[in-house]
């Protein structure tokens, strides 16, 4: 197998390479390894370009439709890239019936950004998303990863500053 | 009848105790002595009539008994058998399994070694959705510890009896949570459901027999085993064994989850439990089960709460996902939240859902925008009609249900929307109301 890790390849590093080739085992069948690839691909490099299917493609030995139906499929396969810092803000009944609607639209304007796009900054992208199974703390977001609520306009002010402090921190 | 006379909760019992989340916490309370009862003296089959006699109901939204979907497994199958574990957890107003996976990760596990030896799988699956990755870390955590203690990999316990559990991340889509789009999601593929027959248990994950079950329903499989089922069974209602974990939220002082025998009163849970409407308003309706459960007004709420009894009362217990509403919720408004989500996670396959949920969410826009003409209530009652039971999942079946439902019991205020196109319970609260 490691003769089909070329160094042609871009995104597939030798890294991500060898995080699909420890869970192959997992599987009976290359296929279902996809989505575990893709996300070892997005935790690498953030998002999932186009070459990057296509490279995952040949790597796997399926064909490039296959990767490419599946990553425009899922909400969390991102196609464009995203901010350091993404922001899902759930818009769903339990969310809502507390304020979350009202609150998207703060975040936004606050930040000056559509839904989806990246501030300039490079640091942000706010989502609205269907519920994400954090009920009891509506309204809530979740800021990669980690479940924030229920939010207020003053917390979510509190969230952009920390944030922006964190991230001076880590690039001086 | 061999187990405690009095028990107040059975998974939340561990929530309480922080060290249960760890294999030595879980030890201490004599967590795998089920899973080594069941492989070390127990025959297959026994396991299965054990849980049958618990009336175990499935907890992931239909309520089918585990013990007999696990016996339509082909014992005498010379195919892999598979046991996949749906830890999706994405209907709206659902967060339970997130407690499960975090405080008590070993009970999910040991619940799936017990029903992974009853069906003689090998391998199984725990398909996590995407969003709860500290969930997945979890899990990943405590079955790094089963493996060391033994409790997973070769001879389990000293038998001949092998078996591997592997975690299996989402990507966020709703539809991966119905049962056969999970299986194809698990393969690599669009989570599109499949039509039915041939179901799971003979043609299920690669072509294989397979059983899927809800990360709750495994999770009380340890004590029906430590137990016995007939103490299960006599702890809920006819029919519907055992305690539930009902989640509320909303409108409510607490929301959260509550552990309760099957079958508690809406109303006690809400009141009692949940603290009952918040900012002393009064109550207006509850979904009971998952955004895709039918609406309940305010006097309609002293039903049980279990699978039979709600559906008697016209609506559905679903995954238990409680949501209440208070008196300044506009349900047009709470229709279109509900009927956007539907509209936006519908796969596409079947026309009266790809085609219907959009129409449905069109009219209730314009109903909200007074772009509506009096005809659009019957017409989205109609349209409605037209999905249900026409479609290859259920899906179809959750988009028409709350249509139905919120039309239905509170025609006043679509029908007010649509003649004066203002909100008439903004109206009647000084311009607030929710959603907003
Ligand atoms: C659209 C749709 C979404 C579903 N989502 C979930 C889910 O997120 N979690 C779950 O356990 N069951 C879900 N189900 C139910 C599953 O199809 C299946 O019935 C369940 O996992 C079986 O396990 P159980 O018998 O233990 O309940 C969903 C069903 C439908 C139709
Ligand atoms: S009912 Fe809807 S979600 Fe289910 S298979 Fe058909 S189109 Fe897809
Ligand atoms: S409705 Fe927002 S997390 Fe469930």
């Amino acid at each position: 197998m490691s003769s089909r890790v070329e160094p042609a390849y871009r995104y597939l590093t030798p890294e991500v390479c060898a995080r699909i080739e420890a869970l192959r085992p997992r599987y009976p069948d290359r296929r279902a390894l996809l989505m575990p690839a893709l996300w070892a691909i997005q935790e690498a490099h953030g998002w999932i370009p186009l070459e990057a299917q296509t490279e995952l493609a040949a790597y796997l030995e399926i064909p490039a439709v296959w990767v490419h139906e599946v990553v425009s499929f899922y909400n969390m396969y991102h196609e464009r890239p995203v901010g350091r810092y993404l922001i899902y803000v759930c818009g769903n009944i339990a969310c809502s019936l507390r304020g979350a609607r009202r609150l998207l639209r703060y975040l936004l304007d606050r930040l000056g950004v559509t839904e989806r796009a990246v501030t300039p900054d490079g640091l942000f992208t706010v989502e609205r998303v269907q519920c994400i199974g954090a009920c009891e703390l509506a309204p809530v977001v979740q800021v990669n990863g980690e479940f924030i609520g229920p939010v207020d306009e003053a917390r979510l002010d509190d969230l952009i500053t920390t944030l922006r402090a964190k991230a001076r921190e880590a690039t001086p | 009848m061999n187990g405690p006379s009095e028990v107040r909760s059975l998974i939340a019992s561990y929530w309480e105790d922080p060290a249960a989340a760890s294999l030595a916490g879980y030890l201490a309370r004599g967590g795998y002595e089920a899973a080594r009862q069941a492989l070390t003296a127990m025959k297959p089959e026994d396991v299965i009539e054990e849980v049958k006699r618990a009336n175990l109901r499935g907890r992931g939204g239909a309520g089918f008994p585990a013990g007999l979907k696990w016996s339509f497994v082909p014992r005498t199958s010379p195919k892999p058998k598979y046991l996949v574990v749906n830890a999706d957890e994405s209907e709206p107003g659902t967060f339970k399994d997130k407690y499960i996976m975090l405080r008590s990760p070993h009970l999910l596990i040991e619940g799936a070694i017990i029903a992974a030896y009853a069906i003689d799988a090998r391998v199984a699956y725990i398909y996590v959705r995407g969003e709860y990755d500290v969930c997945r870390l979890r899990l990943e955590e405590a079955l790094r510890e089963a493996y060391e203690a033994g409790f997973l990999g070769r001879g389990i316990f000293g038998t001949a009896y092998d078996l591997d559990i592997y975690v299996h991340k989402g990507a966020g889509a709703y539809i991966a949570g119905e049962e056969t789009g999970l299986l194809e999601s698990l393969e690599g593929k669009r989570a599109y459901p499949r039509i039915k027959p041939p179901f799971p248990a003979t043609v299920g994950l690669f072509r294989c027999p397979t059983v899927i079950n809800n990360v709750e329903t495994l999770a009380y499989v340890p004590f029906i085993i430590r137990h016995g089922g007939a103490w299960f069974a006599s702890l809920g209602t006819e029919r519907n064994g055992g305690f539930k974990l009902y989640c509320v939220s909303g409108h409510v002082r607490r929301p959260g989850v509550y552990e309760l025998p099957m079958g508690t009163s809406l109303r006690t849970i809400i009141e009692d439990h949940a603290g009952g409407v918040w900012q002393d308003r009064r109550l207006k309706a509850v979904i009971p089960g998952g955004s895709s459960a039918p609406v309940l007004r305010a006097d309609e709420i002293d039903v049980p709460a279990d699978f039979d009894a709600l559906a008697k009362a016209g609506s559905m217990l679903g995954s238990a996902g409680i949501v209440v509403m208070d008196e300044m919720t506009c349900m047009v408004r709470a229709l279109e939240v509900i009927a956007d989500f539907y509209a936006d996670e519908s796969c596409g396959q079947c026309t009266p859902c790809r085609e219907g949920a959009p129409w449905l969410l069109e009219m209730v826009q314009d109903i909200l925008h007074g772009r509506a003409d009096p005809s659009y209530p019957d017409l989205m009652l109609q349209v409605a009609q037209n999905i249900l039971g026409r479609t290859i999942c259920a899906l179809g079946d959750a988009a028409a249900l709350p249509v139905l439902s919120f039309v239905r019991k509170f025609r006043s205020e679509f029908d007010y929307h649509i003649e004066y196109k203002r909100c008439d319970v903004e109206e009647r609260y000084g311009g607030v109301s929710n959603p907003d």
